[in-house]
């Protein structure tokens, strides 16, 4: 990998945001959003539809390019590529290869329906990272039996449940290796008794030290896995703490309001 | 009235060289109007306005006017401004040119019928597009695209006869050439119908495995 980085800057988070704003047009999706995320650290991001959560997400790992503000992810700017005397912005090729330490998972799983589990899983590593097809089904079957679903490599998408595509989804981006895991509403489209098998699995690979950022409206999930709740309105980070102190006693009034409608519901 | 079907004994050879011409013919212009048509489906969702609005204006001036025009404007006009083809090339280009863009409407549907999500999921992964595409969602736009697709073709099959006017000595141009000096259209336009029927069932094949390779990989959602 390219370094990108001057060492005076090096932040010593695994995820590093600053400054980040993104509109749509006239639309503000991120208002200088600020967030630093420790190796191994598990943030919960929580907020109203619509608030930006998504947003951040796919500006972390340049989805969409932000507007503005840096991204540094394990000590590297996303995005930009530094010279020894330019800074310029990175070609799709680089942008390509920042993407990659950065797992993503999302609420639709998205997993490639004319591929087996075992295809999902190893066309990346062998396009991106350039791993041969022995080495990436080898790491395959692991991540498979670490998720629960050994012997189902054979198997297409549309033969699973919910919740075991959801956990292919996952495995599949654990195969790239990345440092982070973003994890965007992971299991609001998963039937009721499908959610704690996939829970299961990010709590597993919490416990194992992965650096997770996980927007999720699971609060009993947010207060024994995650290391800070996030609360976000409006494109902005208003509310910040640990799981079960803001759950206790939100400082904000929005934060407040969020959190009795949500858990009234729950 | 009695029929001779024996004549054929005789015709053959010409039938034959005319349904090489027409299989070559309609070949050319698949192979080549075929990822042309991808192209203009990918040029027509591209943020550019002002590349989308001329190919939709092209589209619907190649698909609205005559086949036959299009093909006198390459073998007889394109000659003024110092472009001349022979005959096969002329109409393979002619051809190519407005099947390019029934194509082009054929694979927009097809990469319409497939979730954003599926890009998303492939960038996410650090897939390049060029590699998105071809093994991502191409493949996914074959459930929606191939019958439209093999409709298609059967019009370039049966189109190839407009050939006959740029002096393309096809199938129906050959059965014609025979039947005048033979006496007997009635047989020898029968039998040629019957080589058609047989090249249009080739691409019945080609879209059956083509919809068995789509059901076993269960990309029909
Ligand atoms: N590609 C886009 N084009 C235009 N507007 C967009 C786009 N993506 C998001 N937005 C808008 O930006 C705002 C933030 O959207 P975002 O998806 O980040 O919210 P969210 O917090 O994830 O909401 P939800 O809980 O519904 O998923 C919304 O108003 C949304 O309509
Ligand atoms: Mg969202």
């Amino acid at each position: 990998m390219i370094d990108m980085t001057a060492p005076d800057k090096h932040p010593r988070s695994m995820v590093e945001v600053t400054g980040l704003r993104k509109t749509f047009g006239s639309l503000v999706a991120l208002d200088g959003v600020d967030l630093s995320v420790d190796a191994g650290q598990v943030v919960a991001i929580i907020g109203a539809s619509g608030s930006g959560k998504s947003t951040l997400l796919r500006c972390i790992n340049y989805l969409d390019p932000p507007d503005s503000g840096d991204v540094w992810v394990n000590g590297h700017l996303m995005g930009i590529v530094e010279g020894a005397s330019s800074v310029r912005r990175a070609k799709d090729r680089e942008l390509r290869r920042h993407r990659a330490d950065v797992g993503m998972v999302f609420q639709h799983f998205n997993l490639f329906p004319h591929f087996t589990v075992l295809q999902n899983i190893i066309e990346a590593p062998m396009a991106v990272r350039g791993v041969t097809k022995a080495e990436a089904i080898a790491t395959a079957r692991e991540l498979l039996a670490a998720v629960g679903l050994a012997g189902k490599e054979g198997s297409y998408p549309s033969h699973l449940s919910g919740g075991q595509q959801q956990r292919v989804a996952i495995a599949r981006a654990l195969a790239m290796k990345p440092r982070v895991m973003l994890f965007d509403e992971p299991t609001s489209a998963l039937d009721p008794e499908l959610v704690g098998e996939v829970l299961r699995v990010m709590r597993d690979l919490a416990e194992n030290g992965m650096t997770m950022l996980v927007v999720t409206h699971e609060m009993a999930f947010a207060e024994e896995v995650a290391d800070t709740l996030v609360y976000f309105d409006k494109g902005k980070i208003i509310e910040t703490g640990s799981p079960a102190e803001m759950m206790r006693n939100p400082q904000h009034a929005r934060t407040q309001a969020f959190l009795q409608r949500l858990l009234r519901r729950g | 009235m009695v029929l001779h079907f024996d004549i054929l004994r005789t015709v053959w050879p010409a039938l034959l060289r005319g349904t090489l011409v027409t299989v070559e013919l309609t070949a050319a212009v698949l192979v080549l109007a075929t990822p042309l048509g991808i192209l203009v489906a990918e040029l027509r969702s591209i943020p550019n306005a002002a590349v989308r609005i001329t190919l939709g204006i092209l589209s619907g001036i190649f698909r609205g006017i005559p086949p036959l025009l299009i093909l006198f404007f390459v073998f007889f006009g394109l000659p003024s401004l110092g472009i001349t083809l022979e005959s096969l090339p002329s109409a393979i280009v002619g051809m190519t040119a407005y099947m390019a863009f029934y194509f082009g409407e054929v694979f927009r549907a097809g990469l319409e019928s497939v979730p954003e999500g599926q890009w998303r999921a492939a960038e996410a992964l650090g897939l390049s597009k060029g590699r998105t595409m071809f093994r991502i969602i191409l493949p996914q736009t074959i459930p929606a695209a191939l019958p439209p697709f093999i409709s298609h073709a059967t019009e370039v099959l049966k189109g190839s006869a407009l050939a006959a006017a740029v002096a393309v000595p096809e199938l129906t141009h050959a059965a014609k050439q025979v039947f005048v000096v033979t006496y007997r259209p009635f047989e020898i336009l029968i039998a040629a119908g019957a080589i058609y029927a047989v090249l249009d069932s080739a691409l019945l094949v080609l879209q059956l495995y083509g919809e068995r390779w789509a059901a076993r990989h269960r990309a029909v959602r």
